[in-house]
């Protein structure tokens, strides 16, 4: 990858977003869902964010597109800084920052049609979207272009992972901020999807976040990855050395508890 | 110690949303237009609206006239009536005994006829016994309460001379009124009761099916009943509140001493601070029932005291 | 006052012939009201004292010339009943549409934005449902004096409520399964989404909730048009026609006794199509 460039798309300083809470009917505490986090990821670059549910991974990835809250720190997301910008400026920002969920059919108007979508899509940022028609939007994420006149509710749940990574990607975001995307699918549309990523990353120079409690496809799909437990980052690096030589205690339990990995158990010794 | 800061905090949002009520009441009655036009009629001299403004206070500005109200409701004043010149509290609670009368017998009746035909639609789901409680209960709800009164009298005091039509003398005066009154907290019950046992049973049958160890339909029907009563308290506690102030044209109907005939006559007279008056005590002893309610809720079902 | 929720209610009947009597009917009284002026009836409004208190047809003294009697001043029942049925159609319509937008409008908005916005209006929304709702109509018709547009406001004042509970419900609903989420992300703005995906995923259950309020609105205008709040001579109204046939009760019973019916089965049609509406958007799901 010799002459591509490799800036930093993503940069999280020392996020942290605290939310109000009420346990066991007392009085409402602060609660940091993220706590003082920090990370980067460049173009080209696919890093995983690894974690359970409860972690604090998913606020992590709403607030890096500028959707979520955050009450400190700083998010530099494609070049935006999203707290600070308001109105038409902060739409047309979004473009840059794009995010697939985990549920598909969720994420999706169900009363839209696919194609009526891409085109309201296509109508707000009529500049961004020129460069591929629906069809070709269709093409290029491996569906047919029946799927256009379909209602979600008349495709498979990975056809729906599918149009809305076409919805991301219609928008040339330069950030792409997967949270579990591969959920739910089963294991050949997985595969499919995660070749997707790839192709993305090859042929648009794209950062991706991608978010996952799943190792086995982090450490398949990632060059790094962070481990973050309870709101922080607990450990980090090259997917390759934080699988063979974790350091961190809760790492090693990830790993542990991965069924089939066997060889990995012999290092918890 | 958690359940004294529950009954705080539910009593702490029933007074704010008394005041709220109030509040709005006040601004409702004042943005509708200057009463005192309609009650002293078109020939009205302006000396004499004048005056009524004045005796009335509605010639002070809008802020410090209500403030007053809120002051004075706060200290439980409801006010003079315009006609009779009587504390309109006392007025009013002068009544509300006759009006209780009627909305707790016409609840317990609708308790009394509306679960069993509840427990029964739902023991016979989806046959036309069935249909037939949940088409009853449709049309109970769909006739104009006050006219069924009358044909009630119509058909059994003045045809067939079996029950007397006024008010007050023994028991036999207050058959007609709560049947009447009765009509839609029974269909209100036995719709609810039956989805709330349909919806229970469901949720049992899976569980024992599961469970393999095959429990007597009885036990089925018991734990489904349990299940199914705390939504059903819950209504039938709001139905008290909601018949409390609907009852109006029922009273009327049947000359029944109550606050809704009380509100007729004040209609009647153009009567403007005592329609105001019982406005306030309606919202005040909704917000009361209601609050009493959700804290029988909350005895009942410790995961409420829980939530917000 | 969070309390128990709305009654879920089992669809009495889900057969096509069902759907069918049913838009049969509506159409019908539809119909009813629109075409009353060209039907072959007599004058609602002409008198003829010498006619008057006939009984109908099929009691004794009654003639075809007045199939449902003449009430006190002489005036053919029939054709009153018919023209009473377009008032009722007209103010309940008229109400539930202006309650109706109002107070969907603010439960789509309180689901929405959330926070002190959904604050606001939902204890505004919980202290006007605590106001006693004959009792807050009487207070405003009696200041401003009684005339249709009156009543169509204090119906609709009466109403708007219980609107935004529910739209507010299903609302918070759609924001948690992410799809707005995701509009936001790509780059609409907040009205865009209301317009274009808040609001047609709530239709449904606003209109069903809308036809339910119908029967409610029906009730309502008929029990403030007997307390004698209602419309204004020379417009009929079936609830003034009961509220002057009562005195009639006992010798002209038919006075009373029609206009009640008629109020009951328009209701109660309205409420059974709102029940097939209900099952049809199958809300059986959210409300208990």
């Amino acid at each position: 990858m010799t002459g591509v460039e490799h800036s930093t798309v993503l940069k999280v300083d020392h996020l942290t977003v605290t939310h109000m809470v009420r346990r066991n009917g007392g009085r409402r505490r602060p609660f940091n869902a993220v706590d003082d986090v920090s990370l980067d990821v460049s173009g080209g670059e696919i890093v995983g964010l690894v974690g359970e549910s409860g972690s604090g991974k998913t606020t992590l990835s709403l607030a890096a597109c500028g959707i979520g809250k955050m009450s400190g720190g700083a998010i530099l997301a494609g070049g935006h800084d999203f707290s600070s910008i308001k109105g038409v400026t902060r739409r047309r920002a979004h473009c840059d920052v794009q995010m697939v969920f985990q549920d598909p059919m969720s994420s999706l108007d169900l009363r839209q049609r696919v194609g009526d979508g891409l085109d309201e899509l296509r109508s707000i940022h009529p500049e961004r979207t020129k460069r591929f028609t629906n069809e070709e939007l269709m093409t290029r994420v491996g569906l047919t272009g029946d799927i256009l006149g379909r209602l979600p509710s008349q495709i498979s749940g990975g056809q729906a992972q599918r149009v809305s990574i076409t919805r991301a990607m219609m928008l040339q975001p330069r950030l792409l901020v997967a949270d579990e995307p591969t959920s739910g699918l089963d294991a050949t549309v997985q595969a499919q999807i995660l070749e997707l990523f790839e192709s993305f990353r090859r042929q648009e120079n794209l950062a991706i976040l991608f978010v996952s409690h799943n190792l086995a496809v982090v450490r398949r799909i990632c060059d790094r990855a962070y481990v973050m437990k309870d709101g922080r980052i607990v450990e980090s690096g090259g997917t390759k050395d934080l699988f063979e030589r974790p350091q961190h205690d809760y790492t090693k339990r990830l790993i542990a508890a991965v069924p089939g990995k066997s060889a990995n158990l012999a290092i918890i010794r | 110690m958690k359940f004294a800061r529950f009954v705080l905090r539910k009593v702490v949002a029933g007074l704010m949303t008394l005041f709220l009520a109030a509040t709005l009441a006040f601004f409702i009655a004042k943005l509708s237009g200057d009463p005192t036009i309609q009650m002293l009629g078109l020939s009205a001299t302006p000396e004499q609206v004048a005056e009524l403004k004045a005796q009335l206070g509605f010639d002070r500005p809008v802020f410090v006239q209500y403030v007053d109200f809120i002051g004075d409701v706060s200290r439980g004043d409801l006010g003079t009536s315009l006609f009779s010149g009587d504390k309109n509290l006392d007025t009013i609670l002068g009544r509300v005994w006759a009006s209780t009368q009627l909305a707790i017998l016409a609840v317990a009746l609708g308790a009394l006829i509306g679960i069993p035909v509840g427990v029964f639609a739902a023991s016979r789901e989806g046959r036309l016994a069935d249909r037939v409680a949940s088409l009853l209960s449709i049309v109970g709800q769909s006739v104009p309460v006050f006219w069924l009164g009358l044909i009630l009298v119509l058909i059994f005091s003045l045809n067939l001379g079996w029950l007397p039509a006024g008010f007050m003398g023994d028991w036999r005066n207050l058959v007609l009124p709560v049947v009447t009154l009765a009509t839609i907290p029974i269909a209100r019950i036995a719709r609810l009761t039956r989805s709330a046992m349909t919806n229970s049973l469901e949720d049992q049958y899976i569980t024992a099916s599961r469970a393999r160890g095959l429990s007597s339909r009885r036990i089925l029907f018991a734990h489904g009943l349990r299940n199914a009563s705390l939504p059903v308290v819950t209504l039938i506690g709001l139905q008290i509140g909601t018949l409390l102030s609907g009852a109006i044209t029922v009273e009327t109907v049947f000359a029944w001493p109550g606050i809704g005939s009380l509100a007729t006559q004040a209609v009647t007279n153009r009567d403007i601070p005592l329609v105001q008056a019982l406005v306030v005590f309606g919202a005040v002893a909704f917000v009361i029932i209601n609050t009493c309610v959700d804290l029988l809720y909350g005895v009942l079902d410790p995961r409420v005291r829980e939530m917000r | 006052m969070s309390a128990v929720g709305v009654s879920a209610i089992p669809p009495i009947r889900r057969s096509r012939k069902w759907n069918i009597f049913l838009i049969g009917a509506g159409v019908f009284i539809l119909a009813v009201a629109l075409l009353a002026p060209v039907l072959p009836l007599q004058d609602p409004s002409t008198q003829n004292l010498e006619r008057a208190l006939r009984p109908p047809v099929f009691s004794s003294g009654g003639s075809w010339d007045n199939v449902l009697g003449t009430d006190p001043l002489g005036r053919d029942y029939l054709s009153r009943l018919v023209f009473g049925t377009r008032l009722t159609v007209t103010i309940a319509l008229s109400a539930v549409l202006l309650g109706a937008l109002f107070g969907s409008l603010l439960g789509v908005i309180a689901g929405f934005k959330g926070g002190k916005v959904d604050a606001v209006i939902s204890r505004i929304t919980e202290a006007q449902l605590a106001l006693p709702f004959i009792l807050l109509g009487i207070s405003v018709i009696v200041a401003r004096g009684q005339s249709t547009s009156t009543l169509i406001l204090v119906l609709a004042l009466v109403g708007w409520a219980q609107y935004v509970r529910i739209i507010r419900a299903e609302t918070l609903s759609l924001k948690e399964r992410g799809f707005i989420s995701s509009l936001r992300i790509g780059g609409l703005s907040d009205m865009r989404i209301i317009y274009r995906h808040v609001i047609p995923n709530v239709f449904g259950t606003i209109l069903t909730l809308a036809a339910l309020e119908i029967g409610t609105m029906i009730l309502a205008e008929s029990a403030l048009s007997f307390l004698g709040l209602g419309v204004v001579e020379p417009d009929i109204s079936w609830g003034a026609e009961m509220a002057s046939g009562k005195d009639y009760l006992q010798m002209s019973w038919w006075l009373f006794t029609f206009p009640g019916i008629a109020i009951s089965l328009t209701v109660l049609y309205v409420n059974l199509a709102g029940d097939a509406l209900r099952s049809r958007y199958d809300l059986r799901k959210r409300m208990f």
